[in-house]
């Protein structure tokens, strides 16, 4: 808690942003009882719960090493008796915990404005913390795959940003999915991202994602043994490349 | 001031050819600030897409609203993006060289390294204005197209003024990274809407505490006639320009003076 200020400025950020959303879903649904066949106060919920679901997946450091890369402390990482890999995954972990205080500020403050639907069965709710705890690890694995792109350029804002930019659209965090035009869905269902944030949701609210409750669990623990197997393809490649910056 | 001008165009010279010492990297960097701007284009793309209209304003007239924030954005990225490094300059102790140094610190911060992968911003601002004033029904004038140019320019000095105004505080509390990330995403993502969306009271917050307006809702409203969605008279909206310089006068002013809190870390 060195950075007290920080939390609470993070809070302050997820209670104006939860504000911002559902006054603009609200004011885009104007007039309008259901577009895409998806009423207002689905929409409203569901951008709520995207938004703070990404602010625990995908946060602005995607791990640690760019910034121990950088310093050369992690010189220090590499003795130790747990990997690169375990520390920087437990970190982001540690980092869910940091981020509790705005998610729950969040999820009251949508509450208080009516912006929040329940889930449509308990069964729902179930089956949304399952597949939102395992869409989770998914991005912490790809946050960490890319994050390791600082071994090999210290300047790491491109790559970070064009990861971010599809990550935040294809997830459905920015747009629910059902707005995207039907010829762009199949490239973007091809992709993990969705099945961090659209895919719990649709669970959330009682809808058949792509494949039911077991195709989604089944393409999570696909996407995750792949991203595993990528993760450790880039650190065995890391580890020969890596430069200890400060002598 | 001649001083100034010259320490500016000095610092300048170092910090471009720092970039394009590395033209790998910089290519990588334009693609990034391109793919970034590509996703808050399909966002509000996709939005048009399904609604049709937002706010009462047709597709084309969110698409100038949208290109004048993110040509604003580009003028802020260009010159003042730097003003998001003051957390990482305190906390190593960086800005003990600037204290050092004979020239103003408020230019060193700025000129500690020249962000040439903005081109992508502009890139993008460019051909969303050229794609989107044209579809409009704006009748030009040769002093509304300077009204316009001055008023981009001085929603990046606006935008500057809010983060480096946030990086003054980092002298006393340290971290001030949500802050920076709150005023991206609210910039960002919500100045892209014709702020009427947000109710009377909205609009008004957003124009006196959050000036968010003054960025590009005004801009646009005074540029495609919709005059109708403001909430204060349509004359005042000729003068809005003088809120970023404004804006960015008092964000040096306070930075100045909260840069007297600074305690060097002794690395």
């Amino acid at each position: 808690m060195f950075f007290r200020a920080n939390v609470a400025l993070s809070m302050v950020s997820v209670a104006l942003q939860t504000v911002l959303l559902v006054t603009v879903w609200r004011a885009v649904y104007t007039n309008r009882p259901a577009v895409a066949g998806i009423s207002e106060s689905d929409a409203v919920s569901y951008a709520v719960i995207a938004m703070l679901l990404w602010h625990v997946a995908l946060p602005w450091q995607l791990s640690s090493i760019p910034e121990r890369v950088r310093e050369g402390t992690i010189a220090t990482d590499l003795i130790r008796p747990v990997g690169v890999v375990g520390q920087s995954l437990l970190q982001s972990f540690g980092a869910i915990v940091g981020a509790i205080p705005g998610v729950v500020v969040g999820l009251v403050l949508a509450l208080a404005l009516g912006g929040l639907t329940p889930p449509a069965t308990g069964a729902a709710f179930l089956g949304f913390l399952l597949t939102a705890a395992l869409g989770w690890l998914l991005a912490a694995l790809l946050n960490l795959a890319v994050s390791m792109v600082a071994f090999w350029t210290t300047d790491t804002r491109g790559p970070f940003y064009v990861y971010r930019a599809i990550a935040s659209f294809a997830s459905g965090a920015l747009v629910p999915l059902w707005f995207v035009p039907a010829s762009l869905r199949p490239y973007l269902d091809a992709l993990p991202f969705g099945l961090q944030v659209f895919a719990p949701l649709q669970l959330w609210q009682g809808q058949e994602p792509l494949g039911g409750l077991g195709g989604v669990i089944t393409a999570q623990l696909g996407w995750l043994a792949a991203s595993t197997a990528i993760v450790a393809l880039v650190t065995w490649r890391a580890l020969r490349k890596v430069v200890i910056n400060g002598g | 001031m001649a001083d100034l001008i010259r320490d500016f165009r000095i610092l300048l010279r170092v910090a471009w050819l720092t970039e394009l010492e590395h033209k790998a990297n910089l290519f990588i960097s334009v693609i990034g600030a391109l793919a970034f701007n590509a996703g808050q284009l399909l966002f509000i793309g996709v939005l048009l897409h399904a609604f049709g209209s937002i706010g009462g304003w047709t597709p084309a007239e969110v698409l100038v609203l949208f290109g004048i924030r993110m040509a604003s954005h580009s003028v802020y990225a260009f010159f003042f993006r730097r003003t998001v490094d003051v957390d990482l300059v305190v906390h190593t102790g960086e800005f003990d060289r600037y204290l050092l140094r004979p020239t103003s610190r408020f230019l060193q911060l700025l000129m500690r390294r020249f962000n040439l992968q903005q081109i992508g911003d502009v890139i993008i601002a460019g051909a969303i204005l050229a794609l989107a004033l044209p579809r409009a029904s704006i009748s030009w004038h040769p002093l509304l197209a300077v009204w316009l140019a001055l008023a981009i320019a001085a929603g990046g000095l606006l935008e500057g003024g809010l983060q480096l105004a946030r990086g003054a505080l980092a002298f006393r509390l340290r971290n001030t990274q949500s802050l920076t990330f709150l005023i991206d995403a609210v910039l960002g993502t919500y100045g892209n809407f014709p702020l009427q969306i947000f109710g009377p009271v909205g609009a008004v917050l957003f124009t006196i505490p959050l000036p968010l307006a003054f960025v590009a809702w005004i801009p646009a409203a005074m540029v495609t006639g919709r005059v109708d969605s403001l909430w204060f008279p349509a004359w005042l909206g000729w003068l809005s320009p003088l809120v970023g310089v404004a804006c960015m006068a008092a964000a040096i002013t306070f930075f100045t003076r909260q840069s007297r809190h600074y305690s060097s870390p002794g690395s």
